[in-house]
């Protein structure tokens, strides 16, 4: 018996079904939309001494309307993670639903010794004109570990993407802004991705040409001259690392972003425990998807199965307590009067332990 | 420092007889290279270009810059000095499907026992051909049947009527899965329309087109370069494997042309028919083990009938509709053709 949590349109996740009934092995898929049909049942199946084996493919948090479900939702998941994983297999974990930060993964990869382009952060304009005077090197910015989308005036939708810092860029920016990620430009030979599944490594090099048509018109050539992806093997000392830092991040499945760059040197960019996997599969043929179901089968233990009703039904309405509402008395005080209050004591204090001579 | 030569793995090389290809399984093309070329990728992968010229001699200098600038320009190299792990390619290619293409044929009766079955074997697509012009009403059951499945595409074939061209459309709204429909003994030929949404295309065919069978042609134009295609063709046969034709009394055959019955469904499952070691022997022969194709650089991209064969004594014999002779590299029509068994019979006389 496997349980898989994922989104409904996720391919990669129906490909391992597939497999899972090529296999003969009984599965359930939890979605956001048959949770509170499901996550019950599943809670009492492990609770009478099954041992399924689990896998946290994706999820999507932000599902409901009403914040306070996305909440209680994920309280669940967590509570039946805990409940299990010290007898069941769970590849993914709930909490890779948040590991994106690139900061911690940038400390984590020079902790077990993987190449990472050097990140400062900056939050003003001054302070990044002096980094850019300081160097030779070239930099790019991106989000700390968000997806910053933005929809303007028309309804057209605009992503934040990887960026050159450039001087038209320099140009536009104001005076002080949020901190921002500044990290070194890397000239790659190619991209690597790397699927790691419990212990085991699948390569793919992405190799982009260099062609004048490109340069042009990138349109032309993603339809006449995809780039090419091909399987490669990384040297056994980095995927050491990559295994040391899959470890520091406590899950045991996920998708590396790497680059090698002109002098032969491989460096870590990337992350993602829940990420696609379909697009280094299929190139490379892989098998993935086979493979992990065939890992789900290997460690699941359950002694009987579990049924659960085919009966549509909507779950439409909230938790009991969240049904029953009442006002809730409030002093009546904006609370950031009191911060703004206290932020400006605390500049005071402060003025009072510098010299005299320098408040002038 | 120089830079040594890599073909991408995805590029893959493939001796002939007369002359070899390159399968690009990338980008779904393929190259027609001399045997000279073939040999210097096989044997020099790995090295500099000034490597494979000393090993040639000066005097072949411009020939082997011609060689690599025509593969340069086809973007199939791969130039490094820091050496790269290409990793050997899986050989094998597998769909979690047992039949991945159903053929089946439909008549007054819905076959629902074989649409559950394909169903649980993960078949990917059906083809259906109803026997007669029926009506919307009961093609429309036979699909919303077939939706509620997980088969994921479905094809139908269907004699022409009125009733069914003016009113399908409309109708098939319903069916997501839907992808072609054809109309034969139509008055109309040759015409192509799209259907609701775009969703599939709709084909018309007079009568005279609907009975000419294009099945085991061999044309330049039924070739496919893609990457299952190729993987598969090492060790199956891509015209066979995972595929079944059932007709309308329920009897099981590899394809609808083949003369041999392996199993009648009324009385036993599809998955216990394939198992049979009738039904997996068509699938299991590679190209690499038929007469004359073994020999032709087309072998891993070209569709194997083995219904249509020279001998039918010999199942191992080259496909009957071949127009190809690949021992002098020429197509029937092309100057100097001759055919294959002509020009075996002269050799076998030298």
């Amino acid at each position: 018996m496997v349980v898989i949590f994922s989104i409904e349109h996720d391919s990669s996740t129906h490909k391992v079904m597939d497999w899972l009934s090529n296999l003969s092995e009984d599965f359930c898929i939890v979605y956001p939309s048959n949770f509170s049909h499901k996550i019950i049942e599943i809670i009492d199946f492990v609770q009478q001494g099954n041992r399924p084996s689990f896998c946290f493919r994706k999820w999507d948090l932000k599902r409901y309307k009403d914040d306070y479900l996305n909440t209680e939702s994920f309280r669940l998941i967590e509570y039946l993670y805990h409940l299990t994983k010290d007898n069941c297999f769970w590849l993914n974990n709930p909490y890779d639903y948040d590991t994106n930060s690139k900061l911690l993964q940038h400390h984590y990869a020079q902790k077990v010794g993987l190449n990472s382009p050097d990140v400062c952060l900056v939050n003003s304009r001054h302070n990044l004109q002096q980094l850019l005077e300081r160097s030779d090197k070239q930099f790019i910015t991106k989000s700390l570990g968000s997806q910053i989308f933005k929809r303007d005036k028309t309804g057209q939708s605009l992503f934040a993407f990887t960026m050159m810092i450039e001087q038209d860029v320099m140009d536009r920016i104001p005076n002080h802004f949020f901190p921002s990620l500044i990290q070194d430009y890397i000239d790659k030979e190619f991209e690597i991705r790397t699927f790691f599944l419990d212990g085991e490594f699948f390569s793919m090099a992405i190799f982009s040409q260099e062609n004048e048509k490109t340069k042009i018109d990138f349109r032309h050539y993603d339809n006449e001259k995809p780039n090419r992806c091909e399987p490669i093997c990384l040297p056994t000392e980095i995927e050491f690392k990559l295994s040391d830092f899959v470890t520091l991040m406590d899950t045991n499945c996920g998708s590396f972003d790497l680059i090698q760059d002109k002098s032969g040197e491989i460096f870590f960019i990337e992350f993602n425990p829940l990420g696609q996997f379909g697009m280094v599969s299929t190139p490379c043929n892989y098998m993935l998807e086979k493979r992990i179901a065939e890992k789900l089968k290997k460690h699941s233990m359950a002694t009987s199965v579990l049924t659960i009703d085919k009966e549509k039904v909507v779950y439409d309405s909230d938790p009991i307590c969240a049904q029953f509402l009442k006002p809730v008395s409030t002093s009546g005080v904006d609370a950031c009067f009191y911060s703004s209050f206290y932020e400006s004591d605390y500049g005071l204090v402060q003025n009072l332990y510098k010299p005299l001579d320098l408040i002038g | 420092m120089e830079k040594k030569f890599y073909l991408y793995p995805s590029c893959i090389p493939v001796k002939g007889y007369a002359r070899s290809i390159i399968l690009d399984t990338c980008r779904d093309k393929y190259t027609l290279i001399p045997n000279a070329l073939y040999s210097i990728i096989e044997e020099f992968q790995g090295c500099t270009t000034s490597q494979v010229v000393h090993e040639f001699g000066v005097e072949n200098y411009s020939i082997i810059n011609e060689y690599f600038d025509f593969m340069r320009n086809k973007d199939m190299l791969y130039f490094t000095s820091n050496g790269i792990c290409f990793n050997p390619q899986n050989e094998v290619y597998e769909v979690s499907s047992l039949i991945s293409n159903a053929h089946i044929e439909i008549g007054l009766q819905i076959p629902y026992k074989i649409i559950d079955e394909l169903s649980n074997l993960n078949c990917i697509v059906i083809n259906i051909k109803f026997i007669e012009s029926f009506s919307i009403g009961y093609v429309v059951d036979v699909l919303k049947y077939i939706n509620q499945s997980r088969i994921s595409s479905v094809h139908i074939t269907i004699p022409y009527s009125r009733e069914l061209e003016e009113g399908i459309d409309s109708l098939l709204q319903t069916s997501v899965k839907i992808r072609r429909l054809v109309f034969i003994n139509s008055p109309r030929n040759n015409e192509k329309a799209f259907g609701y949404d775009k969703r599939y295309y709709m084909f018309f065919l007079n009568k005279e087109a609907s009975d000419n069978i294009q099945c085991g042609c061999i044309h330049p134009n039924f070739f496919t370069t893609s990457k299952g295609m190729v993987i598969e063709g090492q060790t199956k046969n891509t015209c066979f494997n995972k595929k079944i034709y059932i007709n309308k009394d329920g009897l099981l055959k590899n394809c609808p042309y083949s003369q041999q019955i392996l199993g009648d469904i009324n009385k036993e499952c599809i998955v216990d028919v394939v198992s049979k070691e009738n039904y997996k022997f068509l699938c299991s022969i590679t190209k690499d083990q038929v007469n004359v194709c073994k020999d032709c650089e087309f072998r891993y991209i070209c569709m194997d009938c083995r219904v249509y064969i020279k001998d039918k004594n010999n199942i191992y014999s080259q496909p009957a509709k071949c127009n190809y002779n690949p021992y002098i590299a020429k197509w029937k029509g092309q100057d100097g053709y001759i055919p294959v068994e002509d020009w075996l019979n002269d050799n076998n006389k030298k």
